[in-house]
């Protein structure tokens, strides 16, 4: 009977440990504050003419982010003409994400949305910004106009999702996909995984075997299929240093509610 | 190991630290969202909000901004001085792109908008 107790406890706290990934988060910030932060992101791209920028938030508190990992949530804004329900036409930002479908923790979905959506659950307010170089926001921008980030797309999701094979993909890697879809000018998910393989370092998971187990056992949406010993996966800081290393990224920092900007 | 000892590594190892930091959660469809940014209407002047239908990429072909699905054979022309000579583009800044006062936001979900409307009748 204790066992059992133990056991059921066991079940029900280890969930807890990863709690975000799931549910529909809450607002943790008044709307008018999150509304700002939204356009002041807007603004802060538009003021450096970037029309493709690679955007992160941050969707748990600072504090409790694992080792080496900042934002929890990476994916592709595009300069747009944004027809709105009543048909007018207005300039702004559209975002383009993989998420989790919700319901099936473990599969993804392609969804645009808004820098005020894609704020909206932030635990702090807080942007990671890559801005790529001239040429670059201009291949992913012709890569998503012709529809071909629906391609690269694999539904099949892990919150730890290795980027150097196509098993299993996260937002982070598919946002890495689409980036060398667009230098490789290549659709073919073998090259880019094995020029990823050649030429991006991606960020080491640091965590016990037995956390992993258990993630794997308990959560549809964390695997271990699809890494070989050590777990390594993409995150946005490894996006923007791997840009920055190959001098395709114009700008890689991060900008706060107040208006604070630190370079990365 | 006594059983709850056991148990009590566990908890202690797997739950002392967030290890999976994804958060691909999506909230454009949030039925609380909508309602909370319609009531943020009035609270700033630049809080009125307006759903999106559709969003199409600017794509800039030989200094001129044109729509996405257009000319997109002909995106390998050079975009780099294009911001000034965007149609989008008025501000003192040459590179600074315009971007709208308002709040834009994506479209609830289908069931939310049906369950809306039921509720209206």
């Amino acid at each position: 009977m204790k066992l059992r107790l133990i056991i059921i406890f066991v079940i029900l706290a280890v969930p807890n440990a990863w709690a975000g990934s799931q549910s529909q988060a809450e607002p943790q910030h008044e709307p008018a504050e999150i509304i700002k932060f939204a356009k002041d992101v807007e603004k802060y791209a538009a003021s450096k003419g970037a029309r493709a920028f690679i955007i992160a938030r941050m969707g748990r508190p600072e504090k409790d982010l694992p080792d080496g990992i900042m934002f929890t949530h990476t994916a592709i804004a595009v300069y747009s003409n944004i027809t709105l329900n009543s048909g007018e036409v207005l300039q702004g930002y559209a975002i383009h994400n993989l998420y989790q479908t919700a319901g099936s923790p473990d599969k993804s979905e392609l969804v645009v949305d808004y820098p005020v959506d894609f704020f909206w659950g932030a635990h702090e307010l807080k942007a990671g910004i890559v801005i790529p170089d001239t040429q670059l926001q201009q291949k992913l921008i012709a890569l998503i106009a012709a529809g071909n980030d629906q391609a690269l797309h694999n539904p099949k999701y892990s919150v730890i999702a290795n980027p150097f094979n196509s098993q299993f993909q996260n937002c982070t890697e598919y946002t890495l996909d689409l980036i060398n879809a667009a230098i490789y000018d290549t659709l073919d998910i073998a090259r880019l995984k094995a020029n990823a393989a050649a030429h991006f370092s991606p960020q080491r998971v640091n965590t016990s075997r037995v956390k992993l187990m258990f993630g794997s056992m308990l959560m549809d949406d964390v695997t271990t299929k699809d890494h070989k010993g050590k777990v390594y996966t993409t995150t946005f800081t490894t996006i923007g240093k791997y840009l920055q290393k190959n001098q395709l990224a114009d700008e890689f920092l991060t900008l706060n509610s107040k208006g604070e900007i630190q370079s990365l | 190991m006594k059983p709850y000892t056991k148990a009590l590594f566990i908890l202690l190892s797997v739950g002392s630290t967030s290890v999976f930091a994804q958060d691909s959660v999506n909230h454009s469809g949030q039925a609380s969202k909508h309602s909370a940014l319609a009531a943020s209407e009035g609270l700033a002047s630049t809080a009125t909000v307006a759903s999106a239908a559709v969003a199409v990429p600017v794509i800039v072909v030989a200094g001129t901004s044109v729509v996405a699905g257009s000319v997109i054979s002909e995106v390998g022309t050079s975009m780099a001085d294009s911001a000034q000579a965007s149609h989008a583009s008025s501000h003192s800044h040459q590179h600074t792109l315009v971007i709208t006062e308002r709040t834009i936001t994506a479209d609830p979900a289908p069931n939310q908008v049906v369950k809306q409307q039921q509720d209206e009748k």
